[in-house]
Formats: structure tokens, sequence, C-alpha cells
């Protein structure tokens, strides 16, 4: 395929179709959806999981070590191999972030129990929900002492 | 809703010929433990945590740029 998509997001900046991640099973919320690129600038903390086919949807995520310096998952064999990897250390991972509307955005929280499993090479890549209860899909994005802080809150 | 008593060790297809199979592993006074065989290409989700999954993905989707933009600022000071 060929071609360029254009994005909400990314203003006038065109897409190349060679950019495009495919997600055969979709993402809860949005199945239709399987074409999805990765948009952001390189130094980005925080980066923008496009949707190829609806220039409204784009969530945003985050390497999941920028919150917990110790994430490291076991991803099953099964999600490994749908998306073409041979061993965890040939995929990317990237947390799903949300935000609270309209401010307050140290509220936020990243899922860490159901993270993007990308394989930057076959470009395929898959919402994987772990079996481990160490992690959550609410999972804050600071401290409460440091959230308190933010807030004006007591020290 | 199609309602079937199973015991401990008995099992239950669904679909024919589709592959998927659902044993009864334990029962314990409050819990079931089920063992499911299906292919690979049908996922089985425990239902609440994928409606949780789902709402994270949509609430995420309605993130704006200015919020993350500020996300963005705070992170970069913790890190």
């Amino acid at each position: 395929m060929s071609g360029t998509i254009r994005h909400r997001l990314t203003g006038s900046a065109e897409i190349e179709e060679s950019a495009i991640l495919t997600f055969p099973r979709g993402l809860p919320g949005f199945e239709a959806y399987r074409r999805w690129v990765l948009a952001g600038e390189e130094d980005s903390v925080i980066q923008w999981l496009l949707c190829a086919d609806d220039e409204h949807i784009a969530l945003p995520v985050t390497d999941p070590l920028l919150i917990d310096p110790g994430y490291s998952p076991h991803l099953p064999a099964e999600a490994l191999e749908e998306v073409g990897a041979r061993g965890p250390e040939e995929v990317i991972l990237l947390a799903v972030l949300v935000l609270p509307r309209g401010g307050r955005p140290w509220r936020g929280t990243a899922n860490l129990l159901a993270p993007l499993v990308i394989h930057p090479d076959t470009r395929l890549g898959r919402q994987v929900v772990l079996t481990e209860d160490r992690y959550r899909i609410l999972t804050p994005l600071l401290p409460e002492e440091e959230i308190a802080r933010l807030e004006g809150g007591n020290p | 809703m199609l309602v079937l008593t199973r015991r401990k060790g008995e099992s239950l297809v669904i679909g024919l010929g589709a592959g998927v199979e659902v044993t009864v592993l334990e029962c314990g006074q409050a819990f079931v433990r089920l063992g499911i065989q299906a292919p690979r290409e049908i996922e089985v989700w425990r239902k609440e945590i994928l409606a949780e999954v789902t709402e994270a993905n949509r609430a995420a989707a309605s993130v704006s740029r200015e919020d993350a933009a500020a996300l963005e600022t705070l992170l970069r000071k913790k890190g």
C-alpha cells in the first residue's frame, strides 16, 4: 500500500502508510480499528497512538518503565508469537494513559495491567492483559504525597 | 440465558467444531475454577477486566492535547 493518512492531531503533517501498526484484534473499545500509528516528538515522554481510520481517535501512551521503574511483566508466549516476536526483548511495551478532563493531569493513570505489545519490525500489535495481580488498570502516575503537594494540601 | 449444571471434571462444548471447551476444574463455596480451551483467535477475558480496559481506552481517547502537554511537563520533572 502507498499513500498518506491525515489525522487531526498531526495537523497538516501527513502520515506515511509505511508507519502503520496493525492490531489484528483492534483494541477493547475500538474493536473495529486495526490500523494505528505511533506519533510524537522523538524526545517526548508522551506519545500518541493515532487511529489511521478515524482522525478523531488518539490515545496517549507512555513507556511503562517511567511509571514503574521495576515494570517487568510476564508476557504470555502466545501473545508474543502473535506479534511475531521470538522473545520479550523484541517487543516494545506502551501503557495507555488516562487523564481527568480539564486539568489536574497529576491525577492521571496508566494502564499497566494491559500494556500495548508492539513488534517494531513486523509492525504488529496487541493489547495484552497480564495475569499478574501486581499490575493495575488505573495505576497512579505519581505517588500520593506528590499529588497532595501539587494540589497544595498538607506537605 | 442457557443454564446447565456441571460437576467437577465435566465440560461444555461451545459451537460445533469451534474448538471451544470449558471444563469445571474446581468448585469452592464462592468460586469455580474453569479450564478453557479455545482456538487462539478467540480471546478469553474476565468480563469485568474487559469492561475496565474498554472504559480506560475510551477515556484515553478523550484526553486533550493540552492536558497531555501539562502531564508531559510534570513527568519530565519527575524523570
